[in-house]
């Protein structure tokens, strides 16, 4: 296993093979800073260019370009309150306030820091885990996924910033949009309501950048001052942030590991990790109430996530054959051009090429957190711009991210559907994050449940896996519910003392 | 004003699960299974919701602030402004976007975002002439050489382009 993974490196470390990879990267790097528009559209945009290269030559320009543009997608995210991709949402909520607060530069730093850690321990996690967790996740089918959906689903109790009621609403929301398009059970197209756009279902970047970027939009519009109304300081705190990633070590690698854990299991997706590492750091957290306000362990855990998950979803997708996300079902691509066949011979025969993919997610996390680290400081600067400069601008990535989806106007009357309800849910104190983390896990729940009811009937319930994870997800609930209670009694005493101060005025 | 918005809201929600629920029925056993699941409790959650606000709303209880939630503290950092400013300045960016979608559905988006970029800071931001033109050959360049050239982006055809039958330079 060592000898592997010291081929693997080596055969990393040849010069040509290091300069496809800087290439790839800032590719990634210019297309991950742009909102919605993600390194997943890279890589297919990149994956003919392929063809000629060899299996470590291939993975090193795509993975790359891949994880430069997830880490530039949390600095879009941070700066401007813009998703870069889909999947990096759940870095906004507390991110971009802290960029209003004149914290970029920490948030980016902290962000980049947790980052690159965060990969590290992924890929640590993963090589010390997968003789353990192979088996157990050759196991898992349909029921145990769709009880790995119901766990997911009780994050959005964590997600809700008090408001339990409308958070269940707005999750249940999401779940429904995710029903909507074809069944994955009968392959009947529900709630078309005869528009071809809605056959392919609901999208999450157009909803993502509609219930994210167009509220932050408007706000910029109205305000019309730059987006951080605080001074930024010397060096904008990145150094604070990249400290505040060791401050709380253990939060980046739990978030890493549980990624890494989601990314391993295909078809739970990659999205719902990182809201999963922000629910982690919202429940384990003694200051709940203060997220969504500028929190840095907000920042760390999503950060920690963004790379880490995908070390994950890296092994069933060799190993198996089975995409673990999005982004690497487009790598299942490039395996067929460079000739790999992916299966159990990947953990054994070409194990050194496996180890080797590990490697490219390290030293290419490294590579594109140095080039992001240049770029930081003129980066911070842009929360200091004059806010009518940025909203076209902004606009227009938004837009182009958005019909990047699918080369689709429909995505465009989506994403202007989503921005309106995203601007009346922020009017409204309405909890934008469990309506995406709804229809992340929606379309898995449906499906998932109707495979196994339809194996099993409803005697799933009693197989031991599914009701350890059930137990855990009952667990969960209940502790979010306390904590919510007692998030809303420290509110009320705050509110008590609030009007005690305002009687002590008056008189 | 704010409370009444919210029932306002959640009647839209309660409408929302009320279609999923009852166009449900019109699906095959296996096919609606799912979300009948889903919209049934939503929709008496819903309802319960619209009833509590409705009745707090009838009997004038004082509104509690939800400024600690999560959501109304992410905008922190905000300013004064008056309402009627707030409206007029809301309406204007609506009619913006309104109006960049328009030309990007007409003429492209390789055509259309940098004539909106321009337009909107030479008009609505009052910026200078220059650096409004600036930014707006900024975009058109980044649009055709790291999109269309290094990329090979796959552009719409413009709709002007298809309504009157002529080829668009550079779409095919």
């Amino acid at each position: 296993m060592f000898e592997a993974a010291a081929d693997g490196l080596v055969g990393l470390l040849d010069p040509f093979t290091l300069g496809l990879m800087v290439i790839g990267i800032l590719i990634g790097l210019v297309v991950g800073l742009l909102p919605g528009l993600g390194g997943i559209t890279a890589m297919v945009l990149m994956l003919p260019f392929t063809f000629d290269m060899t299996p470590i030559q291939a993975f090193s320009f795509l993975l790359g370009m891949f994880v430069v543009s997830s880490n530039a997608g949390e600095l879009t995210s941070i700066l401007f309150g813009v998703p870069g991709e889909g999947t990096t949402a759940a870095t906004i909520l507390d991110g971009h306030p802290m960029a209003k607060k004149g914290q970029a530069g920490r948030a980016m730093g902290a962000s980049l820091a947790s980052s690159g850690v965060g990969a590290v321990v992924g890929a640590i996690t993963l090589a010390i885990a997968l003789p353990i967790v192979r088996p157990l996740v050759l196991s898992f089918g349909a029921p145990e996924l769709f009880a790995l959906t119901i766990l997911g689903v009780t994050f959005i109790a964590s997600l809700s910033g008090g408001s339990l009621t409308r958070s269940i609403l707005m999750g249940g929301m999401g779940f429904a949009l995710a029903t909507v398009g074809s069944s994955p059970q009968t392959g009947i197209y529900r709630f078309t309501f005869g528009a071809p756009y809605l056959l392919e279902g609901v999208q999450l970047v157009p909803v993502a950048l509609g219930l994210f970027a167009i509220p932050e939009i408007i706000d910029l519009a109205v305000r019309r001052t730059s987006i951080a109304q605080a001074d930024l300081g010397k060096v904008g705190g990145v150094i604070q942030g990249v400290k505040d990633a060791f401050t709380h070590r253990w939060l980046v690698v739990r978030s890493a590991s549980l990624s890494a854990f989601i990314g391993l299991i295909p078809g739970l997706g990659s999205a719902a990790a990182q809201w999963m590492s922000y629910a982690h750091a919202v429940q384990s957290s003694p200051r709940q109430e203060e997220f969504g306000t500028g929190r840095v362990e907000g920042v760390l855990a999503p950060g920690a996530s963004a790379n880490a998950k995908e070390g994950g979803a890296l092994i069933p997708t060799v190993a198996f054959g089975v995409p673990g996300s999005l982004a690497m079902a487009i790598l299942l691509g490039a395996f067929q051009i460079v000739g790999l066949v992916p299966g159990p011979r990947m953990l054994t025969t070409h194990l050194d090429v496996t180890f080797s993919m590990v490697w490219i997610l390290v030293i290419a996390n490294f590579i594109s957190i140095a080039f992001l680290a240049l770029l930081l400081p003129q980066l911070v600067r842009l929360t200091k711009v004059k806010g009518l400069i940025l909203v076209p601008i902004i606009l227009a990535m938004v837009w182009l991210g958005a019909f990047s989806n699918q080369s689709n106007f429909g995505d465009l009357v989506l994403l202007a559907v989503a921005g309106a309800m995203g601007y009346a849910m922020v009017a409204l104190d309405w909890p934008r994050p469990p309506l995406i983390l709804g229809l992340v896990l929606g379309s898995l729940a449906d499906k998932n449940l109707g495979i196994a009811y339809q194996r099993y009937h409803y005697d799933f319930f009693t197989d031991p896996a599914v009701v350890v994870i059930l137990l855990i997800a009952a667990a969960s609930l209940v502790y979010a519910l306390v904590q919510n209670k007692r998030i809303a009694r420290a509110k009320a005493g705050l509110s008590d003392l609030d009007k005690r101060a305002g009687g002590r005025d008056h008189a | 004003m704010h409370r009444a918005a919210n029932v306002g809201f959640s009647l839209l929600v309660m409408a929302f699960f009320a279609l999923i629920f009852f166009e449900s029925r019109t699906y095959d056993e296996r096919s609606r299974a799912f979300p009948m699941a889903i919209a049934a409790p939503m929709l008496l959650l819903s309802l319960y919701q619209v009833g509590r606000l409705s009745l707090a709303l009838y009997r004038r209880v004082p509104e509690v602030t939800a400024a600690s939630s999560n959501e109304s503290l992410e905008s922190s950092g905000q300013i004064d402004i008056d309402a009627a400013t707030t409206r007029k300045r809301v309406i204007n960016i609506l009619l913006w976007m309104a109006g960049s979608f328009v030309l990007l559905w007409l003429i492209g988006f390789r055509e259309g975002l940098p004539i909106f970029v321009f337009l909107y800071l030479w008009r609505e931001s009052k910026d200078s002439l220059a650096l409004s033109t600036t930014f707006g050959v900024a975009t058109w360049l980044i649009l055709h050489t790291f999109f269309g050239y290094f990329l090979h982006y796959p552009w719409p055809a413009p709709q002007i382009a298809l309504l009157f039958g002529f080829d668009w330079p550079g779409i095919n």
